[in-house]
């Protein structure tokens, strides 16, 4: 049973397989992370780590390191490179370990609110709506649908009508496909 | 049942056409028969495993069961997202047999196999391949991008030399090109910041050409539309002047070209970086 006193390191070794508890710090994740670099992630996937160890270890702070780990931009700056999971000496899925962080934090409403992650979270949902809505995601659509939602109405507006002229930009949508088994399933899914 | 199962994905029925195209025609050559899932939905890219992971599983697993009613056991999908999400899943499938039922679909779903535009032409078809090259890449400095998701993690590519992997050189070499060793193969190119986060797309991209640049490679030959979109699009907004910019062509053009297709046929004339240029000098 999934409930919010369930531990973030619990969650990730019931999706992954593999324990953050088995990190020894040796920091291999944070020198391959193409995001882990001045300007980008807050703080290192090590560190990411070392705050899901001290959430089980010190059950009277656990609600704190739990806190600091969901709240970090980290988990949305995240590219999902795999660099870190292929290279972990101790065979830790710490990109799987970034998806457990990034859904608990939208269910629990703790995550990191600078303009960057709200830009990267509004992309995302832009993204699974439409594929869930329509079956296939038109390109055009999703851009829109993204400008909308963040107000970045003039980003890379002259790239638009380029693509357009090199045929990679459609006007208009193409085939749809049905999700209404996939929608029932997520559902079903949902409540064990 | 004869033919291969084709997940073309939605980039390839958008933005990265010239890469469904390409791959259309060298199948065609090949005499290999593409039969494109019926109703295949998206596999959810990044985003669906991001924010939500039961929609990630589903929109895949629901794929993989519409190729198995079409009576097909293999799907080779080109988009290396595409590609990935299906093989995470079937392998997910393995030890969760609770997402077939949440589908109404019989136990087995994991033994239909993705496979990557790489397994297809590496260890179906090379010698057919092989016999049909006609116009050889003589002299054509090529650097083979791989990014990530075509390679990582090998406990789902089933890759081994996973930090220098050989098999789009491999596949250059026998088109009588020239691969470059360089440093940046599998690095990431930012792939789905290329919207929510451009700093990251943009400073990726310029290492990657950099580093291609330095060992003097006249194209990038890669196999993801991701990759393609974050290269070539954005080459001028990188600071490199259209002079100094590198053609950057799909694996499937090259081999297309190779075997004699034209330019429009396989949507070379597409690209943001002309790529004329580089086929000139092979030609000479």
């Amino acid at each position: 049973m999934t409930t919010v006193s369930q531990t973030l390191a619990n969650l990730v070794h019931q999706r992954t397989g593999t324990r953050p508890l088995d990190c020894y710090q040796c920091g291999r994740c944070a020198a391959g992370c193409p995001q882990n670099v001045p300007g980008e992630m807050d703080i290192s996937p090590t560190r990411i780590m070392r705050l899901l160890q001290g959430e089980t270890a010190f059950p009277e702070k656990a609600v704190e390191y739990a806190r600091q780990a969901l709240t970090a931009e980290t988990p949305w700056l995240c590219a999902g490179c795999q660099a870190c999971t292929t290279r972990c000496p101790q065979g830790v899925d710490i990109a799987g370990a970034m998806d457990v962080l990034r859904q608990e934090g939208l269910k629990r409403r703790m995550t990191a609110t600078t303009k960057r992650v709200r830009d990267i979270q509004a992309l995302h949902r832009t993204f699974l709506n439409s594929a869930l809505r329509h079956g296939r995601i038109h390109e055009l659509f999703l851009v829109i649908g993204y400008k909308l939602r963040t107000g970045h109405l003039f980003q890379d507006a002259a790239l638009g009508p380029a693509m357009m002229a090199k045929g990679k930009l459609h006007l208009l949508p193409g085939k749809s496909a049905d999700t209404s088994r996939v929608k029932t399933a997520v559902e079903r899914l949902k409540t064990p | 049942m004869s033919g291969l199962g084709y997940y073309p994905g939605c980039s390839l029925s958008g933005s990265a056409s010239e890469y469904d195209r390409s791959l259309r025609a060298v199948a065609g050559q090949l005499g290999v028969e593409l039969r494109e899932i019926p109703e295949w939905v998206c596999c959810g890219a990044t985003s669906a495993h991001a924010i939500d992971h039961n929609a990630a599983l589903c929109l895949a697993a629901d794929t993989l069961a519409k190729a198995r009613r079409a009576g097909l056991t293999e799907v080779l999908a080109p988009c290396a997202m595409c590609y990935q999400r299906l093989a995470v899943v079937a392998h997910e499938l393995k030890q969760n047999p609770g997402i077939a039922t949440a589908l109404d679909e019989a136990p087995g779903l994991e033994n239909i196999k993705p496979l990557s535009v790489l397994a297809w032409l590496n260890n179906g078809v090379s010698d057919a391949l092989q016999a049909k090259v006609t116009r050889s890449l003589t002299g054509l400095k090529v650097a083979c991008y791989y990014g990530c998701l075509l390679v990582r993690p090998p406990k789902i590519t089933g890759i081994q030399q996973v930090e220098a992997p050989r098999q789009m050189e491999q596949l250059v070499t026998l088109l009588g090109g020239q691969p470059v060793r360089w440093s940046m193969a599998t690095e990431c190119c930012g792939a789905s910041f290329a919207l929510s986060q451009k700093s990251t797309v943009l400073r990726q991209g310029r290492q990657i050409y950099d580093a291609a640049r330095k060992v003097g490679a006249d194209v990038f030959c890669l196999a993801c539309p991701m990759c393609h979109a974050n290269l070539d699009m954005r080459q001028g907004e990188m600071g490199i002047p259209a002079e100094a910019q590198l053609p950057v062509i799909y694996l499937t053009q090259l081999i297309g070209w190779a075997m004699g297709l034209d330019a429009t046929t396989l949507g070379l004339d597409k690209h943001f970086v002309p790529t004329a240029g580089a086929f000139a000098k092979e030609k000479s």
